[in-house]
């Protein structure tokens, strides 16, 4: 306890004076009420992103998922299959990835997050509005490569979807929980490497359960398509997610 | 990672509460595990940031760790989970989620000059 006035920091100097004796309750501290959130004004333009979706009957996903996972890959693959389609990718750098997501025929819009590790709710309500008003049922946002941070930012999105692919380790879910814990699904991507990278299923599929309590599995691979049947129909039917009901 | 811009948005919820003239004493942010922020980089970003502003010159940070909520459905029960550990202790089943994910100012001591 600092001895001039009662504040708890011992040791530290204060940088400011105190002018009051001694006499007065809790050292001279008053309480203040707040009780703000330091993530207001994401939250703030999320429900309004919501809101634009809803008015436009989009159902969008955010995809999260470390770098090189295969996110672009998957998303041009269901882009090719499926109609009405339309994606927002976020980078630190480059357009690289609107490019190959255009290729499949559909529109997309590249966020350059210029140095950000994650995509908040403002830069997708920018991105979004340079996307055709008419012909969009399905908008897929692939998030920055990047396992923790985009995890605390609602987008406004319907349905989160994590990717873990077959070559990044089993107990990935295991050392970062947090991004897991909200996941709708959880896709298992890169099937087709699964024996060159002595992929152990199981172990995968239990450290999966355990952080995603909420979340169906899709095994697949946009290089083969195996599995893409089932994820492209989860798509297409799953309602709002646990993000959207506000959970 | 993004801890610095979050310090930045509590520090200005700080200053709005207080009024002209004032200081913070100490400021209380509460965070749950599913926050995913790290209490070293709040508290770094706190140093860094509060040095420079005289009304948050020697406040002390007290980041308060808060568990995550959930409500049983089917038995009704509030209990307390981990990021490991999500099922009801009751029944086994994975319930709703029933506190948030947020990183907020819980509370503000004014230093009463
Ligand atoms: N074998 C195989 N490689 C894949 C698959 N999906 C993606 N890749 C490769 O993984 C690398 C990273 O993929 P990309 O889609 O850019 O990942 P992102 O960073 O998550 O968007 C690229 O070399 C892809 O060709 C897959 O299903 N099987
Ligand atoms: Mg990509
Ligand atoms: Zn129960």
């Amino acid at each position: 306890m600092c001895e001039e006035c009662g504040c708890s920091e011992a040791n530290r100097p204060h940088g400011h004076d105190h002018p009051h004796g001694h006499e007065h309750r809790q050292g001279g501290h008053e309480p203040r009420d707040v009780g703000e959130s330091a993530l207001a004004f994401n939250r703030r333009f999320a429900d309004r992103n919501r809101g634009f979706f809803a008015g436009r009957g989009w159902s969008v996903t955010n995809f999260l998922s470390s770098p090189g996972s295969g996110k672009t890959t998957l998303l041009a693959e269901l882009m090719r299959r499926m109609e009405k389609c339309a994606a927002v990718t976020g980078d630190l750098a480059t357009d690289n990835d609107a490019r190959r997501l255009r290729e499949s025929g559909a529109p997309a819009v590249q966020i350059g997050t210029a140095g950000a590790c994650h995509l908040d709710a403002h830069a997708v309500a920018h991105a979004v509005e340079e996307l055709p008003a008419a012909g969009i049922r399905h908008l897929f946002v692939e998030n920055v490569g990047n396992l923790v941070c985009p995890a605390g930012f609602d987008l406004g999105e319907n349905r989160r979807v994590v990717l873990l692919s077959v070559t990044e380790g089993e107990d990935k879910p295991e050392k970062y929980p947090v991004v897991f814990a909200k996941a709708d699904a959880v896709v298992v991507s890169k099937t087709d490497l699964a024996a060159a990278a002595d992929y152990d299923r199981e172990k995968a599929l239990a450290a999966i359960r355990a952080a995603a309590p909420k979340a169906e599995v899709f095994p697949l691979s946009a290089k083969t398509g195996e599995g893409l049947d089932a994820f492209q129909r989860w798509l297409e039917t799953a309602g709002d997610g646990q993000i959207a009901k506000g959970m | 990672m993004h801890e610095m811009g979050l310090m930045q948005s509590l520090l200005a919820s700080a200053a709005r509460a207080l009024r002209g003239g004032e200081r913070a004493a100490k400021l209380t942010v509460a965070v749950t595990p599913l926050a995913g922020v790290d209490a070293h980089a709040l508290s770094f970003a706190f140093s860094a940031l509060a040095a420079d502003d005289p009304r948050f010159a020697g406040a002390e940070l007290e980041v308060k760790q808060n568990p995550i909520r959930m409500r049983c459905g089917p038995c009704g029960r509030d209990y307390e989970a981990t990021l490991a550990a999500y099922a009801c202790p009751a029944c086994g089943r994975v319930g709703e989620w029933a506190g948030g994910d947020d990183v907020s100012l819980e509370a503000l001591e004014v230093c009463h000059v």
